[in-house]
Order: C-alpha cells, then structure tokens, then sequence
C-alpha cells in the first residue's frame, strides 16, 4: 500500500514553493524545481515508508534545487547584488531594530545572502515552524548540525541588518 | 541546573524555538533573569525573529499548483487499480473464506486510516484557525472583551454569549495570570477565549464543546512559531495557543487541564 496519496502531497504545495523559491531565488527555476520534485515525489510514492509526508516533500525539492544548482551552476549573488545599490535612504532608530515598511524588504535581502545551508535552515524553522528533528530528516544532518546552522544564520542575519542600520 | 553564560549562548536559540527541555528552561531564565547581558541576547534574538515575520511567504503561484494538480491527476489515472476483481470459481474454496476475511481486515485497515486522514485533516484546519484567532486577537488590538484577573467575573460574562458555560480557572499561583476573556470564532462556531499571560508571552485558549459522536482528541503542533495544544475531556474541546516555549506551554496545558477537571 502506498503510504502517501497525491491529493496530501497537494497540500503541501505553497511550502515546497517557498523553500523552492528561496533556493533557487528566482519564480521559474522555483517552479521547474517543485514540478520535477511532484514527478519524483509520486513515482516514489510507494517507497514511502511512513513518517512525516511533509518533510519527504521537502527534502526531494530540496535535493532538486541543489542539483539544479549544480547542473546550471545557477550565480546566486549577482542578481541579488542588482537591487543592493542606490537604496538605503532610510535608517531605523539605532536602540532597538524598528519594525518599519523597509524591514521586510531588507530581512529579504539578508536571507537571500545567506549560503544556502543557512537559508534552508531558516526558511524550514521559520516560515514553515518544523521542528529540528523534521528539519534534520529534510536537510539530511544530524540534529546538532541544524541546532548549529540555525544559531550562525541568525547570527549572520543579526550581523546583517545591524550593519545596514549604519 | 544551573548556567553560565556560556551555555545560555549555546541554548539560546533552542530556547527561542521552544525545543528546549523544561530542565534546561528554567535554568536557562533563572540565569537571564539576574543577567542583563543574556537578556540583551536574548531580546536581540527575538528582534531578529520579529523582522523575519516580516517576510511574506511565497505561495505557489496558480499557474503551478494548475501544473502540479495535473500531474497528479495523470499518475493517479496511470495507476492501475491495485486489486482486480474477477470472479472465479476456486473462490468458492475454502481459500476465498480465508481471502475474504483477510480483505475485510485489509478494508477495516483502509478504513480506520481514511477515518484517521479525516481527522487529521480536520485538526490541521481548527489548528490553522485557532492560530488565525490567535494572531488577530493580538494584531486587531482585540485581546479582550471583559479584562478581569477574576475568574468570577470573566465566567460570568460569557453567559447568554455562547450557550455554553466555560470552565474559567485562575492559574496565577501556577505563574499563569488570567487577564480576561472574549468572544472568537473558530471553524464558524463560537468559542470562549480565555487569555493568560506568562511574562510578555499571551496564551489564549479556545474553548468549546465538542459535537456529539466526534472523536476525542489530542494534538500537538508547531505551525510558523506557534505552538498549538488541544484535547478534549468530558464533551469540551479545549485549543491552547501561543508563542511561548513548547516545554512550558506544555507545562500551562497540564495545570489548565488538572485545574478544569479537578
């Protein structure tokens, strides 16, 4: 009996495409990724041997968004780079980092500057709320690896916005 | 259990994501408590998850999910139907007797996991709204109808607004003050909230009573930084939420639940 249905793996759409659209940085390579990963996640269907159907997802976009890396040798930081220059104008109250319309935007930007190991950490604790030990089963390391990944890449994101506070 | 400094840097951010044991929890406040250095950390941290909340999520865009529905159409068509049915005459051997009973095993086992599926679908959605409810009570400025630490006073209050009558305790001893209560809708039917706090933490509870002949319950999620915690006893559904740590919401449901059915 196969243990996980289409019509589960359908539900998880919006955090295969997230995470896809994290990794690879950009809408059309992030859906190529997740259709290829719906492809492989249903003919091997029956190989699932149970647990969280979730994590089984993400860890095949996962694994496709770093082959797609690899096959195109996609560059990850000059596209960012194109949008870093000639903003900045406004600088948040240094105390505290104040919530403003411009935090999302420059939150973005350190995320996307983040190595990939970094950034799927973040984005699976994050915007997706999975535990370590599901986060460990996606990105394939031990728990303490995640619990370390998870401590620098906060770290750089704090390092990250604090600097552009000036 | 006590610590330094040095391991309030190593457990700081298992304790952010309330993936630390309640042991290491209290030592880990006990030591921030009396440390302005680790508290500084620690309102960094939250700071930083502050502005990632920030970030809006990617849905899939139509033009994909339409893809993606496609392809699971075409495999679930291209799947031949697993179980073939022909009738032969060995069946009426008594081979078929011991056939027939095991697909009945192999049915009621079918069954038993669509019933299972069924629910879980169903929790994941009252957990989505009761997450919903949660977030807009703090986001709307709608935290409470009637503010009072008094539980004589919030139990009152919801008679004649939901036609059933909440179990309102007072946790304070516990280190879970009531501070009032509302009135929410959750999966369209109105629920009780009861809001405690611990510190600068809101914990709000959903209660309602349970539809006749729907399956007790419990779950336990952890959904975009919030933690969700529910059970039913004795016909109520009670839904707890907040961002606190898991180990001591898990703590406050424990308390909740000994005090209303004590």
């Amino acid at each position: 009996m196969s243990a996980v249905s289409g019509e589960t793996l359908l539900s998880h759409l919006d955090a295969a495409y997230n995470l896809a659209r994290w990794l690879m940085g950009n809408p059309a390579d992030a859906e190529d990724v997740v259709q290829d990963a719906y492809v492989r996640a249903l003919a091997g269907a029956d190989q699932f041997r149970g647990g969280d159907e979730r994590a089984w997802l993400l860890s095949i976009v996962r694994n496709g968004c770093y082959s797609s890396h690899r096959r195109q040798s996609v560059r990850q930081a000059a596209d960012f780079d194109e949008t870093v220059h000639g903003e900045d104008t406004v600088r948040p109250s240094p105390e505290q980092l104040t919530i403003t319309r411009d935090t999302s935007r420059r939150v973005r930007r350190a995320i996307e500057r983040l190595t990939p190991d970094f950034q799927e950490v973040i984005v699976l604790r994050e915007f997706e709320g999975l535990s370590y030990k599901k986060i460990a089963e996606v990105v394939a390391a031990p728990v303490g690896t995640v619990m370390s990944r998870l401590s620098r890449a906060r770290a750089q994101l704090a390092a990250a916005l604090a600097e552009e506070k000036g | 259990m006590s610590m330094k400094c040095e391991d309030i840097e190593r457990f700081a951010d298992a304790y952010v994501d309330g993936e630390l044991d309640l042991e290491r929890t209290l030592a880990l406040e006990s030591h921030v408590s009396a440390c302005q250095a680790c508290t500084a950390r620690l309102d960094g941290m939250r700071a930083v998850r502050q502005a990632l909340r920030t970030v809006p999520y990617f849905r899939a865009p139509e033009t994909l999910a339409a893809r993606v529905r496609t392809t699971v159409a075409d495999v679930a068509a291209a799947t031949p139907s697993r179980q073939p049915r022909s009738v032969r005459a060995r069946h009426r051997s008594w081979q078929a007797w011991v056939l027939s009973a095991a697909s009945l095993v192999a049915a009621s086992l079918v069954l038993a996991v669509v019933l299972h599926e069924r629910t879980v679908t169903a929790d994941d959605a009252t957990t989505e709204a009761v997450i919903e409810g949660h977030v807009r009570s703090l986001m709307a400025g709608h935290l409470m109808d009637v503010a009072s630490t008094d539980r004589h006073t919030v139990k009152p209050w919801f008679a004649g607004r939901v036609d059933f009558s909440p179990t309102v305790v007072d946790l304070v001893s516990d280190g879970f003050p009531l501070v009032g209560g509302r009135l929410d809708y959750i999966d369209r039917h109105p629920a009780a909230a009861l809001v405690y706090k611990r510190r600068d933490h809101v914990i709000n509870v959903f209660v309602w009573p349970q539809a006749a002949g729907s399956p007790s319950h419990a779950t336990r999620s952890d959904v975009r930084g919030y933690h969700v915690i529910s059970w039913t006893r004795d016909g109520v559904a009670v839904w707890i939420v907040s961002d606190l740590a898991l180990s001591e919401l898990d703590d406050f449901g424990r308390k909740l639940d000994a005090a209303m059915h004590g």
